[in-house]
């Protein structure tokens, strides 16, 4: 196959990954823009991440939820991001700030100014907001944007104090104070959601969402467990279409639908050892977020017979509790014990007592999914994951012998990457040498 | 004329760490910390000494991009790149908290490259409630309990209220140092200031107050001594913890008369109160007290108008108290908690009638000079 062929063509190789986008386009809003209509109250939301515990509260409310951290990625896959992300900088936005939050903020600002959603919106935007939602969760970048924009849109703002924890010398009395402080928040937030609209949480059918949202990451836990096998059933370019309906439609009937499919896909690719790429040469793990705008690199990589086989937590679910208590039925709590569950438990498996959480995460990874190569992706508009990078590269490396490739970029701003043409030579390079890391590994049985 | 104790100041400011390495000599335990939210009475109460990290802008960091990524907090990698060339070998201990991403991460990154003989993190709540206040007081009780567990000395009830006290001095005699800032022209400078500030962060807090009054005393009564000029700014942003940004601002025409910044007014601002159980009043100080971007502060239900009130009315009072009519918004680059900021509190200064410059750098000393240009231009429109 020609190199350009190659980065054309597509190692999307999931029948059911390539329905998410439908899903999402469908829920999140086609059917939501009607609801809005019918007089629902809107509830603008960022960021979602892992467990989408606020599109649930509000599903349980009748209120509508817009994913607006899921918009900004729209933009850069739809190519209309630049404009956006520079459109805030007369308000004296960084452009350092967080690129998808740029290009809501922008959306958001002109939609005032023009009477209605900019024509270039994805998706035809979203409606106007009744209330706003943001939330602490592991980055900076995007914890006070509606607080922000509430200079345009001055309507009622919450911020949720939900995060997945600190390192901690007194893990499990830390574990249980975060749930409850989390768990406190999430009532208050619940209570002020109630306030504004006047609707009230309809407690069976959260409690009936939250109990599905549970079984669905258990199926998406056992989709990304079986990317273990080699050869690697389901590529990371299928992976990310996952995403979507999986954090942005939680605890939706439909979505479960959608992953036991998925599971079902991807066990017969498994068990018959169908893999991404007719001969998979290199197993390779992804840390960070994805160049939404840029995604054809992949293919170059896979057409290489280099498989990406794992990707950074924010979007692996295999750590998320599958074992809960069972006294817990307050659905409200069950949503607070997740994530403090998933980083605290990081943070004990840890070998060196000094070792980063996340950089915990990532040896774990390299191990269990049997990686040959790192590549890393610093992004110009994302803090949270640039932090820990060089730590996780150095010691890949320096315990495991695994090369690692810097592809500097951004999540949304396809202005931060250099061109394919420029990066095409240094992939190649890398690629030879996660083939001479390999076996060296090999021969001094390194993991 | 400079005043006597301005000169001692410019030796401490020039080499911060020399009383440090001098206490550490005769047995001290040298105990080093991030940002404003570490409640520094626990170690005075036992004997401690604290010592604020800092980075540099005038060293172009060589070895700090090793440890974090270049798309990152340039003040964060200053101080990796200082500590990697030895500059914080003196230090005993840290203990930091979660006051943004980049300095929690630090403190997993810190702990693992320069292996402190002790190390705490402190989970700080991002936003003021009740739950909060009660979550973080009990993160304070873990502290106070793996300090003494630690070092085997015991913090009482008592020597808490007395370390509070020592550092509320501390606080009150800063807000008089400030209130020097307040004549016109002032008694003291911008940059003068500014080390006074490094100088205190790299003292133990008796030492600090004794400092801080012999200037205070020193500068009183010493009118004249600086030249009359009509621009009076405030610096409102993320870590200045060097002369050269104030400087610039000052050598275009102004004085830098208030800032707010955490090597500043806002590291020392409010005092603890004291209370039965001492720990309440430091929760309280630690997370509710100090006014930085990266706490948010919950408003729900109000309008915009009323939110920016809520959260900036205490600027107004610096404005006025002051005599501030212009404002240098400045953020270090990578700065999310302080970027995501700047139009409100530009448009709440602006509202007040002052005039707002907005600068964004690159934490470094010699990249500032291009900024030169826009802040003259600045001063001339007032």
């Amino acid at each position: 196959m020609k190199e350009e062929e190659a980065k054309k063509s597509t190692f999307k190789v999931s029948e059911v990954a390539k329905k998410g986008y439908s899903l999402v386009k469908k829920y999140l809003y086609e059917k939501a823009k009607e609801d809005a209509k019918q007089g629902k109250p809107v509830a603008w939301v960022c960021p979602t991440v892992i467990y989408g515990p606020f599109h649930m509260i509000l599903d349980a409310m009748d209120i509508v939820p817009m994913a607006m951290d899921h918009f900004g990625a729209m933009c850069a896959v739809k190519g209309v991001a630049s404009y956006f992300l520079d459109a805030c900088a007369k308000e004296y936005l960084s452009d350092s700030l967080c690129g998808y939050m740029r290009c809501v903020y922008s959306h958001a600002m002109l939609a005032k100014e023009l009477g209605e959603m900019p024509p270039e919106a994805p998706l035809g935007g979203w409606p106007k907001p009744t209330l706003m939602v943001e939330r602490t969760t592991y980055c900076d970048g995007t914890y006070k944007v509606f607080q922000t924009l509430a200079r345009h849109y001055d309507v009622p703002v919450y911020h949720v104090d939900l995060y997945p924890g600190v390192y901690h010398k007194n893990i499990e009395e830390y574990r249980k104070r975060l749930i409850q402080y989390q768990y406190e928040d999430l009532k208050n937030f619940a209570m002020f959601a109630e306030k504004v609209t006047g609707k009230r949480i309809d407690w069976d059918k959260l409690s009936e969402m939250v109990y599905r949202q549970e079984e669905i990451h258990r199926l998406w836990r056992e989709v990304d467990l079986l990317r273990k096998t080699v050869p690697c059933p389901i590529s990371n370019l299928d992976l990310w279409a996952v995403i979507a309906p999986g954090f942005w439609l939680p605890g939706k009937e439909e979505t479960l639908v959608f992953f036991q499919n998925l599971l079902e896909e991807v066990k017969t690719r498994a068990k018959t050892g169908l893999g991404v790429v007719p001969e998979e040469k290199y197993r390779l793990m992804w840390i960070e977020l994805p160049p939404w705008h840029g995604l054809e690199m992949f293919n170059y990589f896979m057409s290489k017979g280099a498989v990406f086989v794992i990707e950074s937590f924010w979007y692996s679910q295999f750590l998320i509790p599958t074992d809960k208590p069972d006294n817990i039925t307050d659905p409200l709590l069950r949503i607070a014990y997740e994530v403090p569950t998933f980083s605290t438990k990081l943070i004990s498996m840890a070998e060196d007592e000094a070792l980063a959480w996340r950089t915990q995460f990532y040896l774990y990874m390299a191990k269990e999914w049997k990686v040959d190569g790192l590549v890393s992706h610093p992004l110009l508009s994302c803090r949270a994951p640039s932090f820990s990078q060089r730590h996780a590269e150095e010691l890949l490396m320096k315990l495991y012998k695994i090369p690692n490739i810097r592809i500097q970029g951004d999540i949304v701003d396809k202005r931060a990457m250099l061109p394919f043409d420029q990066l095409k030579p240094q992939i190649d390079t890398f690629l030879e040498s996660v083939a001479y890391h390999k076996e060296l590994r090999r021969k001094e049985g390194v993991i | 004329m400079k005043a006597e104790i301005l000169k001692r100041i410019d030796e401490i400011y020039e080499k911060r760490d020399t009383r440090a390495r001098e206490l550490r000599a005769e047995g001290k335990k040298i105990i080093g910390y991030f940002c404003c939210q570490v409640p520094l009475e626990y170690l005075t109460a036992v004997d401690l000494v604290p010592y604020r990290i800092l980075g540099s802008v005038s060293e172009p960091p060589t070895q700090g991009d090793f440890y974090v990524e270049s798309v990152t907090c340039g003040y964060i990698r200053s101080c990796f790149d200082l500590a990697s060339k030895g500059r914080y070998d003196f230090l005993d201990g840290l203990i930091s908290c979660r006051s943004c991403q980049g300095i929690e991460i630090s403190f997993d990154l810190w702990r693992y490259y320069f292996r402190p003989e002790y190390a705490y993190n402190i989970d700080v709540p991002h936003k003021v409630s009740e739950w909060g206040i009660k979550f973080f007081k009990e993160e304070l009780i873990d502290l106070r309990r793996d300090i003494e567990g630690f070092y085997g000395r015991k913090i009482t009830d008592e020597a808490l209220r007395e370390a509070i006290e020592l550092h509320n001095s501390s606080r009150r005699l800063v807000r008089e140092l400030y209130g020097l800032r307040k004549e016109d022209p002032p008694l003291i400078s911008g940059p003068e200031v500014m080390k006074v500030m490094v100088a205190s962060m790299s003292l133990p807090p008796d030492e600090v107050n004794g400092l801080l009054k012999r200037i205070i005393d020193e500068l009183k009564g010493t009118k004249g001594r600086l030249e009359k000029r009509d621009n009076r700014i405030l610096v409102w942003g993320s870590i200045i913890d060097a002369v050269p940004l104030v400087q610039l601002i000052e050598d275009c025409g102004s004085y830098v008369v208030m800032d707010d910044t955490c090597v500043g007014s806002r590291f020392y601002w409010p005092d603890v109160e004291i209370t039965e159980d001492p720990i309440d009043g430091l929760a309280k100080r630690y997370l509710d007290g100090i006014v930085c971007p990266r706490t948010f502060r919950d408003n729900p239900g109000r309008s915009h108008k009323d939110d920016l009130e809520h959260r900036f009315a205490y600027l107004k009072e610096l404005v006025k108290d002051y005599k501030i009519n212009g404002a240098v918004l400045e953020i270090t680059r990578y700065c999310d908690t302080h970027g995501w900021e700047v139009p409100d509190v530009k448009s709440y200064l602006e509202d007040l009638g002052i005039q707002t410059l907005f600068l964004e750098h690159d934490y470094s000393a010699v990249a500032l000079e291009p900024l030169r240009t826009r802040i003259e231009a600045f001063m001339e429109t007032f």
